[in-house]
């Protein structure tokens, strides 16, 4: 310890020799040396950190190692060597080196970093960028650091936009640095990647519907930019800025795909008050029903069950409630769908006609929200919010229905009897593990029951558990692994009489999968795989009643494994033109143990033709097939294009009936060695134009479907609890063809499309109508639609609604005649050469928005609309019925015969 | 290795005096290179007022390279100046600065610094300056330190004792590499420190020209300052073009907008500083110097490859909030049931603004009430779009209502007299929907960027610690304002990795004397470790 105290006046006197002692152990200190260590050491294969801690042992030298640097396994061989000469020798054949610092630091990092002599500037970089990535501040977002700038290449900026109230990805936004003329856009999960020089820029940012924003950067290196975006009233000044970036129908490469925002579908009128996608699916072009209280739709020709519809990626085999009087997705759940109509990418497959993908939307992870309706048959809730602050969230949705009342009212003793009630439930789980890794789970739930007259009814429910793993390697590779479970049920119900019974079956699945997305520059590829193995329960059919006469009875459950094996490519050969393919492998087994039965003529199975029944464990059955898929687009110009679109696709399970359309407990039957598997080609050609600055989009496209062993049955046929249902059924080929055109107006006051359809729809089947080509039960030459929104200003706003079709084909008894002159036999015409009436209708919708000066986190808003407006009693059917004077008469059935007014309150708290 | 020692005396401390008038400031280190912080501490021995602006600048001869203000309490005043990493070479003025009534400010420091830019051979460089002759008294603390032998990464406490000392006293402590080096001398000013005005010390002073377009001149009228920050509002009377206006303090940097009591086009620029010339030192020459460019330059490397860049961190500032009262009304725009363009939103709604079409534009006027009668002021309204002020009402009143989100207004009497004259005419305050929107520069008052106050610097400085990156910093220890109670200030600080000699220096203001103590010792590697 030394201590210092001077005296002033002492200092003073003695400071010139207190100078001269200081110069003279100044000099001193310069002959002094520290004694410099010398080791001798030998070691093979020890770690750069192992060598460090020896040397630390044994010396006062403090080693360092540059962070993050892969350090490699090294031999040491040293004769009382001093330190820098045992790690130069040491370190000679690897891509290391050190330096050293005054006398006893030692940092060993990469040679070229320790050879490299930075600029002012790279320190100037450093220092800005210094533990942060991405900064926000009053005026600017700071992206990436000087480290991970790599020389001679631009930096990397990658990042995600979503929506700010609910955290929704935003698919398709654009981003634009107009000083550069660079931009490009999010995909389907909201991710973009674009290469910037290092520098200061203004990035626009616009969707429709959202506030554009015009948001400041600075780029110094690799980095990480994620945006929120407002939702935003849009008005005409806005719209032909926004409508700029709205080309997406001119610049994708896809023909035949529609997306509906549920913004659109929302303003339209809906049916007692529900908003529905289904619904809303049905004014698109190429899309139609056989008429009110159809479960399902057709897709240019395709029947109901030739559609995949899926929730993420469960598959959903029967979306509909109440008999198809409405859709079970709820609306406020659904972030959007997706209709692939025939020209399906490569990633998609299982059904020969079209896919609907919906998407239910994560929760919100910053905040509290509630979103619901209270209509007059029916309402909805939801609730999402953050478990753990933008890490997890959690949805959760339900819907019921309350209709009975409604049917209490009605004065007709046989519906005042009846019930209908329904309910959908949604859970879903996500969490972000970090920016690459996030994991969502969910739990999806309808349910049913219907009874008529306390005659007959009809239950059925659906339960599909689903979870998806997303991993993103590196900034350009993201991984899906998706698996899914899911039981759907049905029963018939037989309430009264002496056949008092139930009619049981299901559907049970489990299916795996994996997606591997790669984006680089113009190219963007799907490779994946998926399996799924089926256990269906084609029917049960036990009496309900002891008084019961029938006798029950079960069929054969049926497995199989439905495996895919794919590849999609799509590339920007050059900004005209683009073009996309894929291949999609697929291999189908019909697996036992099974009993079944064998036929004098396996290729036509009758039941005359019966030789044996057996059974058989191990693959009674397998094929396989190769679907290409292609499609192009070349644009003309900045508004035109010409798209062109091939896919072949296969479907290996089949829905049968014999009605006009499939009921809930129509069964599934799987391909097996009597019934093949449906195949079909699908060709689209379109023209695309966009006017007056994107305003305006119009399409025209013309398709031909063409389908093989395609299903029909045969007259009279007896589909239920039926064990060898290969006997009912024939099959032969189907083809559509038909022309789409559509004009659409997205944005301002009045906007809305018209869309128009000339499509015909035939099947031709060896047994039917002599072999000759008939159309479809749901060929509708002519289909229109026309919608109109008005948005009178954010409180006020009219939707019109007017639909028109061609009636469907029926069959109906043109003659009779008389056995022994007393039966009376009906003679039938050929299969659908008759036509029901014309469909049409009108709807119209008043919305009341939020109120003058109300809080601007608690929307709510009043819908008021009436569902056929001319109350036209549209058929549904047309029959014979006898007449009191003993006469034939046609009588038209009309399902929903009058006009349908419906008040909905909605509420949404944000 | 090498042992150096340098004699006590070193400049670590510069000084003027000029009558009774004396102020010192203590430096952390004799010299720096680019990129390193100057960290410096004021005594105002004689500035007896209790709070003060003092604005303090390091400048080239031509060119100023940093400025900051200071808000000083009991005379004290401490802060840091970042040195750009490109600055050159050479002889640097360090100014402090306390301000008359016309806006010129009165230098209480003007002193060199030595910068070396790492960059350039150290043998085309200077070395440092010698001190004036000072009015120094050296060793009058008494100096333990805990520990015989201090080793890397040794924590050290250290006692310090100082005689003839009051109750509390400032002492400004550092701890430092001790710097070879030759002896050198350098002529450092004496000034005096003239009468101030009290009204300007405790503001922050923006003085500049204001140059009216187009139209006669107008003397000795009201000139107004916005700041968007903490909604400023200053005023002052500009005689003739030149004119002096007084801030509010704030921390940071602020955007302050100006407009003239007419309305009339201006434009404004800053008075630009006549810097001091630099004066006739003497130099000189180091022989070292190389070694330590050397090292420093070696010592950026290895910081680099750790991200470890020394950078000083700033306490938060309290942001000064001038105006807080809740509007006197508000329109949210976006739940009116009305489409168009901002005026209509005057039309359909009752406000006390009036926004009213002209044959040439629009005309607006704020109403306002006292003793039950309604009246307009005569002034026009002011409106803040965002983050800017313009009272551009041909701009405003077109803007697509689908923009706005809110409009705040501010028309009563008692709520404008927070506003001082600027807001006689009323304010409005609109947010819009993008809040990135920024009114187009034409429409924007003209407006300049001020530097308001530095954050107070966190004390005691040390080096950042962590065991997986050397610690390398040449300063161990920085507390400008530690309080010696009864005479004993105790700390203690944590040797770097980096060996050699180092030096503890201790520094006190008395009586109108700067009195220092140096007690040097040895950071020696632990042989055995």
């Amino acid at each position: 310890m030394i201590d210092m105290k001077l005296q002033i006046p002492l200092l003073r006197v003695i400071r010139p020799f207190l100078v001269l002692l200081m110069t003279f152990l100044y000099f001193t200190a310069l002959t002094q040396v520290l004694p410099t260590p010398r080791f001798s050491l030998q070691a093979n294969r020890i770690t750069v950190d192992e060598l460090r801690s020896i040397i630390m042992g044994k010396s006062y030298y403090r080693i360092f190692i540059q962070p993050d640097i892969d350090t490699p396994e090294i031999s040491v061989k040293a004769d009382n060597e001093t330190v820098p000469e045992i790690l130069r020798s040491a370190l000679a054949c690897t891509n290391l080196d050190f330096i050293t610092y005054g006398e006893t630091i030692i940092v060993i990092g990469l040679r070229s970093d320790l050879k490299t002599q930075q600029s002012a500037s790279y320190y100037q970089a450093l220092e800005e960028s210094l533990s942060v990535s991405v900064k926000e501040d009053e005026s600017e977002f700071v992206i990436g650091t000087i480290d991970n700038l790599v020389p001679g290449q631009n930096p990397v900026v990658t990042g995600e936009i979503s929506d700010r109230e609910n955290d929704e990805p935003i698919i398709g936004a654009t981003m634009q640095i107009r000083s550069l003329g660079i931009g490009t856009t999010t995909d389907e999960l909201g991710k973009f990647e674009i290469q910037l020089p290092p520098g200061s820029y203004s990035l626009d940012l616009q969707y429709i519907g959202y506030r554009n924003q015009q948001i400041p950067i600075k780029v110094i290196g690799n980095g990480r930019l994620d945006l929120t975006m407002d939702k935003g009233a849009v008005t005409l000044d806005e719209v032909v800025v926004e409508a700029q970036s709205r080309d997406e129908n001119v610049q994708s490469v896809q023909v035949g795909v529609t997306r509906v925002s549920m913004k659109d579908i929302e303003k339209l009128p809906s049916f007692l008050g529900e908003v529905d996608v289904i619904k809303g699916l049905l004014l698109q072009p190429g899309v139609s029903t056989i008429g009110e209280g159809s479960g399902g739709f057709n897709v240019r020709g395709g029947n109901v069950d030739q559609n995949l519809i899926m929730v993420d990626e469960a598959i959903i085999f029967n979306a509909s409630h109440a008999l198809g009087f409405f859709s079970s997705f709820n609306s406020d759940i659904v972030s959007d769908a997706t209709l692939y109509k025939g020209n399906l990418p490569a990633n998609f497959g299982g059904r020969v006609a079209s896919v609907l993908d919906v998407n239910i939307r994560d929760g919100n992870f910053q905040k509290v929200g509630l979103k619901g309706g209270l209509g007059v048959v029916s309402s909805r809730f939801t609730l999402d919010m953050p478990i753990a602050k933008d890490k997890t969230s959690i949805l959760i949705s339900g819907r019921s229905s309350y209709s009975d009342w409604l049917l209490k009212q009605i004065n007709v003793p046989e519906v005042k009897n009846s019930s209908a009630f329904f309910y959908d439930a949604n859970l879903r789980l996500t969490h972000r593990f970090n920016e690459r890794n996030f994991i969502s789970v969910s739990a999806y739930s309808t349910q049913d029951e219907f009874t008529f007259n306390e005659e007959f009814g009809f239950d059925y429910n659906t339960l599909a558990l689903q979870a998806n793993y997303q991993k993103l390697f590196g900034n350009n590779v993201l991984s899906t692994l998706s698996v899914v479970k899911s039981r759907y049920e049905s029963a018939q119900l037989d309430l009264a009489g002496t056949d008092m019974s139930t009619l049981d079956i299901a559907n049970d699945y489990l299916k795996i999968k994996e997606n591997v997305n790669i984006e680089q520059g113009g190219l963007s590829a799907d490779i994946g795989a998926s399996v799924i193995l089926y256990n269906l329960e084609p029917g049960s059919l036990t009496s309900s009643s002891t008084e019961s006469t029938i006798i029950p009875r079960t069929v054969e459950e049926q497995d199989g494994i439905e495996g895919a094996l794919y590849a999609n490519i799509s590339y920007e050969l050059n900004p005209r033109l683009s073009v996309s393919g894929g291949l999609r492998f697929t291999n189908f087994r019909f697996l036992g143990p099974t009993r079944f039965y064998t036929y004098d003529d396996p290729s036509n199975p009758t039941e005359t033709g019966i030789l044996d029944l057996m059974e058989e464990d191990g693959t009674l059955h397998q094929e396989s097939n190769i679907e290409p898929r292609f499609s192009s687009r070349y644009r003309m110009d900045e508004s035109t294009s010409i798209k062109f679109g091939y896919a072949r696709t296969t479907q290996y399970i089949n829905q049968i009936s014999n009605n006009e359309t499939p009921t809930p407990t129509s069964i599934w039957q799987l391909t097996n060695q009597y019934i093949p598997s449906t195949r079909s080609h699908n060709f689209s050609l379109g023209l695309f134009k966009n006017f007056d600055q994107n305003l305006w989009i119009t399409s025209g496209e013309v398709f031909y479907r063409h389908i093989d062993q395609l299903f029909d049955y045969r007259d009279f046929a007896d589909l239920i609890v039926n064990d060898h249902l290969e006997t009912e059924l024939v099959n032969g080929t189907g083809r559509a063809y038909g022309l789409e055109l559509s004009i659409r107006r997205q944005v301002g006051t009045i906007n809305g499309w018209l869309n128009y359809t000339y499509s015909r729809t035939e099947r031709r089947i060896d047994e039917i109508n002599n072999g000759a080509w008939y159309p479809a039960n749901f060929d509708k030459p002519h289909d229109l639609s026309i919608v109109t929104n008005i948005q009178l200003n954010k409180r006020h706003q009219f939707s019109f609604n007017f639909s028109f079709s061609s009636g469907r084909p029926i069959t109906i008894p043109v003659d009779r005649h008389f056995l022994e002159d007393q039966f009376a036999v009906l003679n039938y015409s050929d299969r659908n050469a008759f036509r029901i009436p014309d469909y049409h209708r009108l709807d119209i919708a008043y919305t009341l928005g939020q109120g003058l000066r109300k809080s601007k986190r608690f929307k709510t808003s009043w819908t008021l609309s009436v569902y056929n407006v001319y109350a036209r009693k549209n058929a549904f059917s047309v029959f014979l019925q006898q007449s009191s004077l003993g006469q034939p008469e046609i009588k038209r059935l009309a399902i929903l015969g009058s006009a349908f007014p419906a008040l909905t309150f909605n509420f949404e708290l944000l | 290795m090498k042992k150096h020692f340098l004699s006590s005396w070193l400049v670590i401390f510069f000084f003027t005096c000029a009558d009774a008038q004396t102020s010192f400031v203590h430096f952390d280190k004799p010299y720096y290179f680019s990129g390193e912080h100057i960290l410096y501490s004021l005594s105002l021995e004689d500035v007896t007022l209790e709070a003060c602006m003092v604005q303090v600048s390091l400048e080239s001869s031509v060119d100023i390279i940093q400025e900051h203000f200071h808000l000083s309490e009991s005379g004290q005043v401490f802060g840091h100046i970042k040195i750009p990493f490109d600055v050159p070479s050479g002889i640097f003025i360090y100014k402090a600065r306390l301000f008359r009534p016309s806006g010129i400010a009165v230098e209480i420091i003007n002193t060199p610094v030595s910068i070396f830019n790492d960059q350039v051979p150290a043998d085309s460089i200077y070395a440092w300056q010698k001190p004036a002759d000072q009015q120094v008294k050296n060793g009058v603390a008494r100096i333990s330190l805990g520990k015989s032998l201090v080793h890397p990464g040794d924590v050290v406490p250290v006692d310090v004792e100082i005689g003839n000392a009051n109750s509390e006293e400032f002492i400004s402590v550092c701890v430092r590499e001790q710097p070879n080096g030759q002896e050198s001398s350098a002529n450092v000013r004496t000034l005096t420190l003239p009468e101030v005005d009290n009204r300007y010390l405790q503001i922050i002073p923006v003085a500049g020209i204001r140059k009216v377009e187009g139209r006669a001149r107008y003397n000795d009228n009201f000139f107004f300052g916005v700041s968007n920050q903490a909604l400023q509002f200053a005023k002052c009377i500009v005689p003739e073009d030149a004119f002096v206006m007084g801030l509010a303090p704030f921390y940071g940097e602020a955007f302050v907008q100006f407009f003239d009591f007419l309305s009339r086009p201006t434009q404004v620029s800053i008075i630009e500083q006549v810097n001091s010339p630099v004066g006739e030192f003497t130099y000189g020459v180091d022989l070292h110097l190389e070694k330590r460019r050397q090292q420093y330059q070696q010592r950026k490397l290895i910081n680099g490859l750790f991200d470890h860049l020394e950078v000083m961190e700033d306490a938060p500032g309290e942001r000064v909030e001038l105006f807080s009262r809740a509007p006197d009304f508000s329109i949210d725009v976006q739940d009116l049931a009305i489409t168009g363009i901002f005026a209509d939103v005057f039309r359909e709604t009752v406000t006390p603004l009036k926004y009213r079409k002209k044959r040439d534009g629009f005309e607006v006027k704020m109403l306002y009430e006292k003793d039950n009668i309604r009246n307009y002021y005569r002034t026009d309204p002011i409106f803040k779009v965002n983050d800017y002020y313009t009272q551009d009402y041909n701009y405003l009143g077109e803007l697509p209502l689908g923009d706005v989100r809110t409009v705040h207004i501010y028309n009563k009497r008692e709520t404008l007299t927070q506003l001082n004259l600027i807001g006689s005419g009323g304010l409005v305050i609109v947010e819009m929907m993008d809040r990135q929107f920024a009114l187009p520069d034409e429409v924007k008052l003209p407006g300049l960027s001020i530097s308001g106050i530095q954050e107070p610097m966190v004390t005691p400085v040390r080096p950042l610690q962590s065991n997986d990156i050397p610690s390398m910093n040449p300063r161990l220890f920085w507390d400008p304002a530690a309080i010696a109670n009864d005479g004993t200030y105790s700390f203690e600080f944590t040797a770097g990795d980096q060996t050699g000699d180092f030096v503890i220096e201790i520094i006190r203001v008395q009586n109108g004397i700067c009195e220092q103590t140096h007690f040097p010792f040895e950071i020696t590697p632990k042989l055995n470790n």
